[in-house]
């Protein structure tokens, strides 16, 4: 085999092997970003998702407790004012 | 191997060192200054007094930082601003509070411990204010929860016959009034004082300010009351709506 066949099949192995390395390269970016943009999609989804909107009486009985808790919160609120202006 | 233990050894001294001396004159702190010092007994216990009254104050100030950091609807660029101020008075009662502390003749303590409450009147505005604002944001956010408390009961009314749907919408039209009320209320208190400033000595700004102050704080009484009566209106409905599946089931 003469020298020039030898260096083309050379040239030809190594362009295989960065067209391999590059191939390889960008289908893992590619999954990448897929994978970024699944996750970023769920993240929204689930910031997007509302509370359960149960109608239910026992769904209401909790709602008040929570109003309840809040209430007393606010109450101390309101005793926090009053103490400042004294 | 010998010579390399002896640097580490000599290194370490050299490192502990400095942190030993720190520590030393931390140690000695207020009381060494005090101790160095013949100072009066009537000027200690002004000192005491003083350095009790301004670490509650400075208590008091951090509590309001940490009440706002958990305010819902007040923009993080005015709790910014807030946060702030109430820093910039801690720093100024810190540094007051050592003034005092050094003290030695017994008029100036008088004056230093006097200036706790008439220089430092900041304190006599941000205390009310935060307060009230801190009240608003609970109100809005009570608000905001009734609000979707009520929409659930709208569909369960929506669900009834006419006559039992027109008593219901009556006490929901009335609890739908009180919490507008409520919210009304409290934005018209934030609005009031948010904007506040410290008097500086101005007398004008001072009555102008305590107005202001008073007048929010009758705003946030009146939305409490608004969110207690929208708070039955809710527990009659939900009562009677309790009662109507209880008929049906």
């Amino acid at each position: 085999m003469s020298i020039t066949s030898k260096i083309t099949i050379l040239i030809i192995i190594v362009i295989l092997v960065i067209a391999g390395i590059w191939g390889w390269y960008s289908t893992s970016q590619t999954s990448q970003t897929n994978i970024t943009a699944n996750s970023q999609q769920n993240t929204q989804t689930n910031a997007n998702t509302e509370p359960e909107y149960n109608t239910s009486d026992a769904a209401l009985d909790d709602d008040l407790s929570s109003i309840d808790t809040q209430m007393q919160d606010l109450n101390k609120d309101s005793n926090n004012i009053d103490q400042s202006f004294n | 191997m010998k010579n390399l233990l002896i640097t580490c050894l000599i290194l370490a001294i050299f490192m502990v060192l400095p942190l030993g001396c720190s520590v030393s004159a931390q140690a000695t702190g207020t009381s060494g200054i005090l101790q160095n010092k013949e100072v009066p007994a009537d000027v200690l216990v002004i000192i005491k007094n003083a350095d009790k009254e301004i670490d509650q104050r400075i208590e008091n100030l951090n509590d309001l930082i940490t009440r706002i950091g958990l305010m819902k609807k007040i923009s993080a660029e005015e709790q910014k601003t807030l946060i702030l101020s109430i820093q910039n008075e801690i720093n100024q009662l810190a540094s007051l509070k050592t003034k005092i502390d050094s003290d030695v003749d017994l008029q100036t303590a008088k004056a230093d411990y006097q200036s706790i409450t008439k220089s430092y009147r900041i304190y006599a505005l941000i205390f009310p204010q935060i307060s009230i604002m801190a009240a608003s944001d609970r109100v809005m956010t009570i608000v905001n929860s009734m609000n979707i408390i009520g929409s659930k009961i709208q569909l369960r009314i929506s669900a009834l016959d006419g006559n039992s749907a027109a008593a219901m919408n009556q006490i929901l039209s009335d609890f739908t009034a009180k919490i507008s009320d409520a919210s009304t209320q409290a934005n018209m208190a934030i609005n009031e004082v948010s904007l506040l400033e410290p008097d500086q000595g101005d007398k004008t700004k001072m009555k102008a300010n305590a107005t202001a102050l008073k007048d929010a704080k009758e705003k946030i009484k009146s939305a409490i009351s608004s969110l207690i009566e929208a708070r039955k209106d809710l527990g009659t409905i939900v009562r009677n709506l309790k009662e109507i599946n209880g008929l049906k089931n």
